[in-house]
């Protein structure tokens, strides 16, 4: 019995990190895309941009966004916020760490593939990629702090209408009693 | 791009629309018109069991699928050119951009909403709060799919 508790457990822990990735994920991608069209950048950006290049990196930032996302919902989750501005606090320090450690990631596998495909030598690289993984990391971290407050936000609307929507049942089911 | 890698951006791209649609169609049809647990439990409010597997089952597809969507989304611009913010084609894809945006915030509501219900929601809060919101994102998927119709033919 205890198994299967800590199955389903996991298992709600495994939805939780996927939707809270892919939500983060997709929204950060399309505010980027709506202000690099607002900008006119999009078309110069696009112009020099491979599928398999754009596929591959998307990828890439998707599966750094899924583990570091389920690292940083790990110990609780979501269900923190209901401990109020501790909780909140707390799944904000995680979420900056977690998306340092992308910014991180990110950059340091981008410069590792572009130096073994144009035959860099990885030495004369250190240097640059030390101070721009760490310009990555603390972007990262913004971006993660942030993300935590949407998804903070979006978490509270949500607990807003189910309790709404509980009232209004119960509230239908003791007209029909009466 | 490639004629053979463009045409299988766009098909990856509506293939994936086809799937999050008629997903949503069918979950609100599902859960609005009966299905397990409806009649015992008598009516709309019904506590979720069953409903809620299958909310669960859409989510975990529709997210995996909007990334994909994204991703050959913009692959689809590359491939046709996309245009500058100004002029009226301009304007389609920042109002699209916005629709998809504000619909992609809606739909993280509404799996949260199927979260905070599996993780033990009150009794009575269930099936008829996850039926509006699949028609919901139905009703809204059909408006991104005029844009896109506008956008791809003027």
């Amino acid at each position: 019995m205890a198994e299967a508790a800590a199955g389903r457990v996991g298992e709600r822990g495994r939805f939780e990190a996927w939707v809270v990735s892919s939500f983060n994920l997709v929204a950060l991608s399309l505010v980027g895309l709506l202000a690099a069209h607002a900008s006119g950048a999009l078309e110069g950006e696009l112009a020099g941009f491979g599928t398999l290049p754009g596929v591959a990196i998307f990828a890439y930032l998707w599966l750094l966004t899924a583990a570091a996302t389920r690292w940083a919902l790990a110990d609780g989750g979501l269900a923190d916020l209901r401990t109020g501005l501790r909780g909140l606090w707390r799944l904000v320090v995680r979420g900056f760490a977690a998306g340092a450690l992308i910014g991180a990631a990110f950059l340091l596998g981008a410069i590792l593939v572009g130096a073994v495909l144009n035959g860099a030598p990885l030495r004369s690289l250190a240097f640059i990629a030390l101070i721009g993984v760490a310009a990555a990391a603390v972007v990262g971290g913004v971006v993660g702090g942030l993300s935590v407050l949407l998804d903070a936000g979006c978490y509270w609307v949500a607990g807003r209408l189910v309790e709404r929507w509980a009232e209004t049942g119960v509230s239908g089911r003791a007209a029909d009693a009466e | 791009m490639s004629a053979a890698t463009s045409l299988l951006v766009r098909l990856v791209h509506l293939v994936g629309m086809a799937l999050v649609f008629g997903g949503a169609a069918f979950a609100w049809a599902t859960l609005r018109t009966g299905g397990p647990g409806r009649a015992a439990a008598g009516g709309s409010t019904a506590p979720l069991g069953e409903p809620a597997t299958l909310a669960a089952t859409y989510e975990w597809v529709f997210w995996a699928t909007m990334g994909a969507m994204v991703v050959t989304g913009v692959g689809n611009l590359g491939a046709v050119g996309p245009p500058g913010p100004s002029g009226r084609w301009g304007s389609v894809l920042t109002v699209k951009l916005l629709v998809v945006t504000a619909f992609v915030f809606g739909s993280f509501v509404r799996t949260l909403v199927v979260f905070r219900l599996r993780r033990g929601g009150p009794p009575g809060s269930g099936r008829s709060l996850l039926a509006k919101s699949y028609g919901a994102t139905a009703a809204a998927l059909l408006v991104v799919v005029a844009l896109a119709e506008v956008l791809a033919h003027g």
